[in-house]
């Protein structure tokens, strides 16, 4: 009934999808406006502001080294208290750590992004809050992300001699070990 | 003569001429009655238990609002057969590193003495396979030999569940056996005498219901053997041993098939052995419940007779004959109709305590082991002493003579038990009420620690 | 000599036998028992390795992943609506939050408009739904502290919800029923009253399970003081949700971030101070009421009422919209042919066609789920489930497929604080523990 309402239909064309933030930010790098980037500025970290997304979350790119002094500031001074999740990301030229931190005072969730390229090691979030234990023990098992620092990264979903991290775009699906029970 | 002559016997002397004061034949013949008895209450006893399964599915579906089993045969009365069916033709599992003898052996002995405590329970003052002047203590004897069995269940069954429920086991036993003896060492104590079919009779009381241990002696000890004995057979709250929530199913987690299938009656025949105990020393065994009816049979049998303390000597035996050539003058219908009017109260009673350990396990939560010794140790032991102690006193007191007690005497000429019967059911209460508002006050003190 | 003592972590606070020194003039060994993968109260098949001395653990280490089914993996294989129906696999038990946080993601993402009837709708589906939810917690954490019945009254009131949701669904579990920018199909007719007569039964069988359970001596020595935590600890494991709000903290989302038209609704947020095992269960007590305060308020603020009235209308807007179609029609035909149109089809044709209120629609903007293609953006949706704050964190790159569905279970992270929780306790604490932390292994594999 509501399609005599709307007869219209932008979504469905791709030609929507102009004005959405991109996640893989290929724009110049720019400023975080908006207190936490005046913050972290302040601090001496220089955060890639990513806008925000869809949602109204804020959104922000560390280089590796700052991510730890810039997650302790944030933890410490915009009391971003509560770790919500660690994902992985897989961009096929590199991988994305994507940390949401949910704020309990101010009820704000931010995502603090990282790329990691294949060679590189990730900073544990552990040492700012340990509740980043199991999320990049995860990470790592399904993104084959590293964290260094981690005090036990393990498999956590798969079996220990699983091999591969089946969430990357490039894994292999003809790996032996998937058919195991079509032996 | 130590032995108990059944009386039965004195009338195959009259009428078949048997020589009853013949050392060798009253030896032989107390073994043909004691046998024949227990094989008929043995046949009883077990369909008992499988009717008292059904019972506890029926009551417990009933207590959550579901129908329980009803398929098979009228009313599902028949599921308890289907089910047994199905566990005698089950595989017999079993797991590598068991150990085999042992493992065979944890059921047989767990299943061997609740049946054979079957023979001790009077159902009525004939009725009784094994009516010896020390029961009381051989039961409990036997009882726990029981949890010897559960011990080398969980022991030979190589696994851990079953270890652990095998170990909670034993300390429950161990536990709450001494409150469960204390308690009936009170009403031993008062009666004088350990035969439970003097125990009955000493109940018996003009007052009825009221003249009965369970009031008669305070409900303390009545109510530290029901906690007891609810232990004992491990039902919830204190199913420990197999508590399916922690220990998947406790000691029997391994056992399967008919090996399994004798776990599962002999708890429940603990729970009828357990319940008829309950009824002999509380709640006045076979005696009618209605405080001064006679049923028209029982004026026909003087019920003094009947009531005579058990024959204990030759001289004994001769005034049973006398006794029996009035008897059977009178129809024996009305001595039958007697015997059964009192089966009827005993298992009637039995089966209403029964429903109420039934009710308990669809109402309870179960509780941790900590919590379960510390309620056996810290407060039935106490007071069930307590209580030994005060029902000491009050028969050195009111009946110094060591006579039958006599309630009416008792209450008129005796003010002492008065204030005993008081301070045990104030102290009672009100020590319970203050143990678990301490108990409780640790809790919360507990919560602030933080 | 020196008698051996158990040495016990140092973990000060969670343990309640602190204090207690174990004498033990035996030497004894330490036991590692499997609690798991198939065990009775691990409500799922999570495996705890633990290290046991008589019945106090030493050691837990939960090892999880045997209900691992690549659900996002799963994402990436799949259009966005086909993925839809395997969202309620994640957590079977109150799987309206998982569709929502899902469907709100990829709403923000198409930037799609929600009719305030969807919403409310949405609202009843996922309150009706945090009530079943929080009931089987009821039934299953008393039956893992030994009391069996409860289980049983906790399952009829949920198969008369479940009953609802059916008739709403088509399914008692797996609903599949919102969609981007809207919901399925509108309720049936006479849903809402049917509703309504389900929940006026509802507080009076809660008063007969809190008489059942509340005030129960054992229950009260089981759980209070036992498992306790506080707010830096909830901080610390990540622990969301009723655990969190146990500890005194009144953040929940429907208050702090209103979603889907929470700040229509008048409700309390029910908080415990203590932040034990009795504190948590008090607070899922108190939910369930909330619930149903919200939900009357829907059922009677419900944008166009009963679906009656609103099919009623929307056929009176059909025969007028119908009438000025068929008007535009003939003129064109008209002046196709090159005739004059009839003067009163002219004047019709002119008017605009009318539509119903767009409060009282099922769908915002309807798109359509076979090609349905949002532009490239992410979005990190919260939602507040029953167990804590639940997220999916989906990323689109533009194409029919989900780049990155990533779910924030909040199992996954309340899960974590329960060997530190048992280090030192008893084992049946494990049952109290376990079972008021409320974790459903679906959601913590994925």
């Amino acid at each position: 009934m509501s399609e005599s309402a709307n007869p219209s239909n932008p979504i469905s064309s791709p030609a929507a999808s102009a004005e959405a933030p991109v996640p893989e930010a290929t724009t110049t790098p720019e400023i975080p406006q908006g207190p936490l980037g005046q913050l972290l500025q302040s601090k001496g970290f220089h955060p890639t502001a990513l806008g925000k997304d869809a949602l109204g979350n804020e959104s922000m790119s560390f280089a590796l080294t700052e991510l730890l002094g810039a997650a302790q500031v944030l933890k410490d001074e915009a009391s971003f208290d509560l770790l919500l999740s660690v994902s992985g990301v897989d961009m096929k030229t590199h991988r994305e750590s994507v940390a949401h931190v949910f704020s309990l005072a101010t009820n704000t969730t931010v995502a603090l992004k990282v790329q990691v390229d294949e060679a590189e090691e990730c900073p544990s979030l552990v040492s700012v809050w340990p509740a980043a234990n199991w999320h990049e023990r995860e990470s790592y098992d399904l993104m084959g992300i590293i964290y260094c620092g981690h005090p036990d990264l393990r498999r956590i979903l798969m079996p220990v001699d699983w091999v591969g991290h089946p969430l990357r775009k490039d894994y292999n699906e003809e790996d032996p070990r998937l058919v195991w029970n079509r032996r | 003569m130590p032995f108990q002559i059944p009386q039965w016997f004195v009338w195959l002397h009259h009428k078949l001429g048997v020589d009853i004061f013949n050392e060798a034949s009253q030896v032989l013949m107390l073994f043909i009655w004691g046998v024949v008895l227990f094989v008929l209450i043995a046949i009883v006893a077990k369909s008992a238990v499988v009717f008292m399964v059904l019972m506890e599915r029926k009551v417990l579906a009933w207590v959550t609002q579901r129908k329980g089993p009803n398929r098979v045969g009228p009313f599902g009365l028949l599921q308890t057969v289907a089910d047994g069916v199905k566990l005698l033709f089950k595989e017999d599992i079993m797991t590598p590193g068991q150990d085999k003898f042992l493992f065979t052996l944890a059921p047989a002995l767990f299943i061997f003495p609740v049946f054979v405590l079957f023979a001790f329970i009077p159902f009525t003052d004939y009725f009784t396979a094994l009516d010896m002047p020390v029961g009381a203590l051989l039961i409990f004897a036997l009882s726990s030999i029981s949890m010897l069995g559960i011990v080398l269940a969980g022991w030979a069954s190589n696994n851990k569940y079953s270890l652990i429920g095998g170990m909670r086991s034993a300390a429950q036993a161990i536990s709450y056996e001494i409150p469960l003896i204390l308690s009936v060492l009170t009403v031993v104590l008062f009666t004088g005498s350990m035969r439970l079919t003097d125990i009955v009779t000493a109940q018996q009381t003009p007052l009825g219901p009221l003249g009965w241990y369970w009031f008669y002696l305070t409900p303390l000890p009545f109510l530290v053997f029901t906690i007891a004995a609810i232990a004992e057979v491990n039902r919830i709250p204190f199913d420990l041993p197999e508590a399916e929530s922690e220990l998947v199913s406790g000691y029997n987690t391994e056992y399967s098939g008919m090996k399994f299938a004798m776990f599962f009656l002999a708890e429940y025949a603990a729970l009828f052995v357990m319940c008829a105990l309950s009824v002999v020393f509380f709640f006045g065994g076979y005696n009618c419940p209605l405080a001064g009816v006679t049923m028209p049979w029982g004026t026909l049998i003087d019920s003094t007779y009947i009531n005579t303390p058990v024959i204990q000597s030759a001289q004994g035996l001769i005034s049973a004959g006398v006794w029996l050539e009035q008897q059977i003058k009178l129809p024996g219908v009305a001595f039958l109709l007697d015997q059964l009017e009192k089966i009827s109260w005993t298992v009637l009673k039995i089966y209403v305590l029964i429903f109420m350990a039934m009710w308990l396990r669809g109402t309870l939560p179960r509780l941790k082991p900590d919590q379960l010794m510390g309620f056996s140790w810290k407060f039935l032991m106490p007071i069930a002493l307590l209580n030994l102690f005060l029902v000491g006193l009050q028969k050195f007191w009111a009946y110094p003579n060591d006579t039958m007690p006599d309630l009416i005497a008792s209450v008129t000429g005796n003010w002492g038990y008065l204030v005993v019967w008081a301070v045990l059911l104030v102290g009672g209460v009100g020590g319970f009420s203050i143990w678990m508002s301490h108990n409780l006050q640790e809790k919360l003190k507990a919560r602030f620690v933080r | 000599m020196a008698i051996p003592q158990l040495e016990l972590p140092e973990k000060p606070g969670f343990s309640s036998l602190q204090g207690v020194t174990f004498d033990q003039g035996l030497s004894t060994e330490d036991m590692v028992i499997n609690i798991g993968p198939q065990h009775p109260s691990t409500h799922g098949v999570l495996r705890l390795v633990t290290t046991i001395n008589g019945e106090i653990v030493k050691d837990m280490e939960p090892v999880i992943g045997y209900l691992h089914r690549s659900k996002e993996k799963m994402a990436e294989g799949r259009s966005y609506f086909q993925y839809q129906p395997t969202i309620d696999r994640v957590e079977y038990l109150s799987s309206f939050f998982d569709h929502y946080a899902y469907v709100t993601a990829l709403e923000g993402i198409a930037n799609l408009k929600v009719p305030k009837r969807v919403q409310y709708i949405r609202v009843i589906c996922m309150e009706l739904n945090r009530i079943t939810s929080h009931l089987l917690w009821f039934g299953t954490f008393l039956l893992d502290l030994g009391a069996t019945s409860p289980f049983f009254y906790a399952f009829r009131d949920r198969e008369a919800i479940f009953d609802l949701f059916e008739e709403l669904t088509g399914a008692r579990m797996m609903y599949n029923y919102f969609r981007f920018g809207g919901v399925n199909a509108d309720m049936p007719v006479g849903w809402l009253d049917q509703v309504r007569g389900v929940i006026n039964e509802l507080p009076a069988r809660f008063d007969e399970y809190e008489a059942i359970a509340t005030k129960n001596p054992i229950i009260l020595d089981r759980c209070l003081g036992v498992g306790l935590f506080n707010l830096q600890d909830c901080l610390d494991y990540g622990v969301t949700g009723p655990a969190m709000r146990a500890c005194g903290v009144d953040n929940d989302l429907r208050k702090t971030q209103p979603y889907s038209s929470y700040e229509d609704f008048t409700f309390d947020v029910p908080t415990e101070s203590v932040g034990d095992v009795y504190a948590r269960y008090k607070v899922r007590m108190a939910e369930m009421r909330e619930s149903l305060k919200i939900i009357h308020q829907a059922l009677d603020n419900m944008p166009g009422g009963d679906t009656a009235e609103v099919k009623k209308i929307q056929a009176e807007v059909d025969v007028v919209a119908n009438e000025i179609k068929e008007a535009q029609k003939r003129v064109a035909l008209a002046k196709k042919q090159e005739q004059e149109p009839v003067a009163a089809d002219v004047t019709l044709a002119e008017k605009t066609i009318p539509v119903i209120n767009a409060d009282w629609q099922t769908y915002g903007q309807k798109v359509n789920l076979m090609t349905f293609k949002p532009p490239a953006g992410e979005a990190y949706s919260q939602v507040e489930s029953p167990r804590g704050l639940l997220g999916c964190y989906v990323i689109s790159d533009g194409t029919p497929k989900a780049y990155r569905v990533k779910w924030r279970g909040a199992s996954f992270s309340n899960l974590t604080i329960l060997p530190s929780l048992m280090i030192g306790n008893l084992y049946p604490d494990l049952m109290a523990i376990f079972g008021s932390l409320d974790i459903i292994l679906p959601e913590v594999d994925r």
